[in-house]
């Protein structure tokens, strides 16, 4: 590592009361990075980011941004900006007051102020709303407002706080390319708040998962969603089909022979040892389902019966309920190999998946 | 089905019969006579002219009106440094803390004004309460005067008209949304920059009802001058009570009574711009 990071928090302690919702959290991002933190609510998300912009204080524990510790550094004078959940435009200015605001109160010249809100409303693509009221905005408008009013301060770092959640799910999607590409236009250190996994699976360079105020895991949205490290983070970032499964024996090509529900299965996996109770895990879009109205299914495989299915466009969504009683989901593309295959609820089908693509967490 | 006694008309028709028999109607009549020629025998002899108007602009009378005026300008003023504060702490209360506290505004409210007028007497006067205890503690020789002067008519309409600027204050910071604050600290403004930036106007729609429901009775609460202020101290409604019942002169003291209520007109379309500024008017978020 070159840079020095931009946050770092070391054994960060918040308390309301008798309740603890960060027990001593530490967290490292570079600069430059898009970092999502991602959990559900009450996960302590927000809290990380009102400690950073200064709304509250951690009662133990550091605060670094940008190499200065802050923690008695008041809101006013940190090199921070926030994008609130509701934006909190000022609704007494028109845009370019708004906008302005925070140049004003630094005491910036009139004509740098000017000129620099111009750029900023330029780049969200509201040059031609400067003279409105906030209410006069459509929810996306007021959003870029928003944007516009933190990022013309040039912060070292920007919070933003489920910012997205207010929008129409069309708008949240473009919302989320213009923002990852104002990111990387500006270089400034992004810490988006969610509880929406797609949302910080398509826009991140890290993600957090928090639960209960500590972060689970800290990684790529690929290594998210292949490693998950445990059960929670593999069900909160993607849907997850688990599987209990023991371990047999080992097989000649360095995996593992196991049994899931009474079957014989290959898995691949670290650290495992004959005997051990695991959890294989599967993306429903590595299911592979197969028809089979009678007879034995390959080995390795499962039988099950359709009970529903989901017709998405790209994608046949199936559930299957397997001989136990245990249901599965499966996520099939059409191709041009099969471009109207179906299944009737009740048939009969294998199911298996593709080879290597499990993940197996050992049981907790 | 329509019913023409709904409770609905009803209500809407004692309202509307009420407000036209007690309030549209005096008024019509005040105006009406304003405009009417003064009778020694039958109070208004039915001769129109301009005369009592003309009469208002002399400067004794004109003096009397700024004088009032300086008064209620005080009293608001007064209102408005002790209203302000208390407001903007009330609304940052818990909410049982914030009901006691505007019960303990509430309950002064309830009490008829001119018996807190006399206690206000019983407080200032030479022989009152606060004179006694400073005597007591030592800290003056001889009491203090404090009653029957300008300074006493603007403690006594202070104390009698302050709920009248709590109450609307109270219901604008009760709405201000504390994430705009944190919005204005986020953008690197101080206290007083966050203050006179944001606090300030989005709250000048409070201040502007108070001061008007201060403002407006300020002019007009004769007996809180006639109670403190002696003889020296008139406010417009001290002015216009003499004329009707001292002076005899109806048309003069309608004229005054109508100018009064145009006054109160101009601010009440203040009142309404300064919201429209804000852009209040619509539901926004």
């Amino acid at each position: 590592m070159s840079a020095p990071p931009i946050i770092e928090l070391k054994g960060v302690v918040k308390r309301y009361g008798n309740k603890v919702v960060l027990p001593g959290i530490d967290l490292s991002v570079e600069d430059g990075e898009f970092l999502t933190l991602l959990g559900p609510s009450g996960c302590g998300k927000t809290t990380i980011l009102r400690l950073l912009a200064g709304f509250e204080a951690a009662q133990e524990g550091e605060v670094h941004i940008d190499g200065q510790r802050v923690d008695d550094l008041p809101a006013n004078k940190r090199p921070v900006n926030t994008v609130f959940q509701h934006y909190a435009l000022f609704p007494h200015m028109r845009v370019f007051d708004n906008v302005a605001f925070g140049l004003q109160v630094k005491g910036i010249g009139r004509d740098e102020v000017e000129r620099r809100v111009r750029d900023a409303l330029e780049m969200v693509r509201l040059g031609e709303y400067a003279q409105r009221k906030p209410h006069q905005l459509s929810g996306g408008q007021q959003q870029r407002v928003a944007l516009a009013r933190a990022v013309v301060n040039r912060p070292r770092l920007l919070l933003l706080d489920e910012c997205l959640n207010a929008l129409d799910y069309k708008l949240r999607q473009e919302m989320r390319i213009e923002l990852k590409q104002l990111q990387r236009r500006l270089g400034i250190t992004f810490l988006f708040v969610t509880h929406d996994q797609e949302e910080a699976l398509s826009m991140s360079d890290r993600i957090a998962v928090m639960r209960e105020g500590r972060i689970e895991q800290l990684g790529t949205p690929r290594a998210l969603y292949e490693k998950p490290v445990n059960l929670f983070v593999a069900g909160f970032v993607g849907e997850v089909n688990i599987f209990a499964a023991r371990v047999v024996a080992a097989t000649a090509d360095g995996g593992w022979e196991a049994e899931i529900a009474g079957v014989r299965c290959r898995i691949e996996g670290d650290g495992l040892r004959a005997g051990h109770q695991v959890q294989v895990l599967l993306r429903p879009e590595d299911m592979r389902l197969e028809d089979l109205p009678t007879g034995a299914p390959a080995a390795g495989h499962l039988v099950g019966h359709i009970v529903e299915r989901i017709y998405k466009g790209r994608t046949l969504d199936s559930i299957v309920e397997l001989e136990g009683g245990q249901r599965v989901a499966a996520s099939e593309f059409f191709d041009e190999e099969s471009p109207d295959f179906d299944y009737a609820p009740g048939s009969r089908v294998s199911v298996g998946w593709v080879p290597g693509w499990e993940i197996v967490l050992a049981d907790a | 089905m329509r019913n023409v006694f709904s409770f609905r008309n009803l209500a809407l028709t004692l309202l509307g019969g009420w407000l036209a028999l007690f309030a549209l109607l005096p008024n019509a009549l005040v105006l009406l006579t304003s405009f009417l020629r003064r009778d020694e025998r039958d109070f208004v002899a039915f001769e129109w002219t301009l005369e009592s108007y003309r009469l208002l602009i002399d400067p004794v009378y004109v003096q009397v009106f700024v004088h009032s005026t300086l008064l209620a300008v005080a009293a608001t003023v007064g209102c408005l440094l002790i209203g302000y504060p208390f407001a903007f702490i009330l609304a940052r209360q818990t909410p049982s803390r914030r009901r006691m506290l505007l019960l303990l505004i509430m309950v002064p409210f309830w009490t008829n004004s001119l018996v807190r007028s006399y206690a206000m007497r019983t407080l200032l006067a030479a022989k009152g309460v606060i004179n006694e205890v400073l005597l007591w503690l030592g800290l003056i020789d001889k009491p203090l005067r404090m009653l029957y002067n300008d300074g006493a008519v603007v403690v006594g309409l202070v104390y009698v008209l302050l709920p009248f600027m709590v109450l609307p204050l109270y219901a604008v910071m009760e709405k201000l949304d504390g994430r705009l604050l944190e919005a204005a600290v986020d953008l690197g403004a101080s206290r007083l920059q966050t203050f006179r930036r944001v606090v300030l106007p989005l709250t000048l729609p409070g201040m502007v009802a108070g001061a008007l429901l201060v403002f407006l009775p300020g002019l007009s609460m004769f007996y809180v001058a006639d109670l403190l202020g002696g003889a020296k101290s008139m406010l417009v409604g001290n002015f216009i009570k003499n004329q009707f019942l001292s002076a005899r002169n109806w048309p003069f003291g309608s004229a005054a009574s109508a100018v009064f209520m145009g006054l109160m007109g101009l601010l009440l379309v203040a009142q309404w711009s300064s919201r429209r500024w804000l852009g209040q008017e619509s539901n926004e978020l």
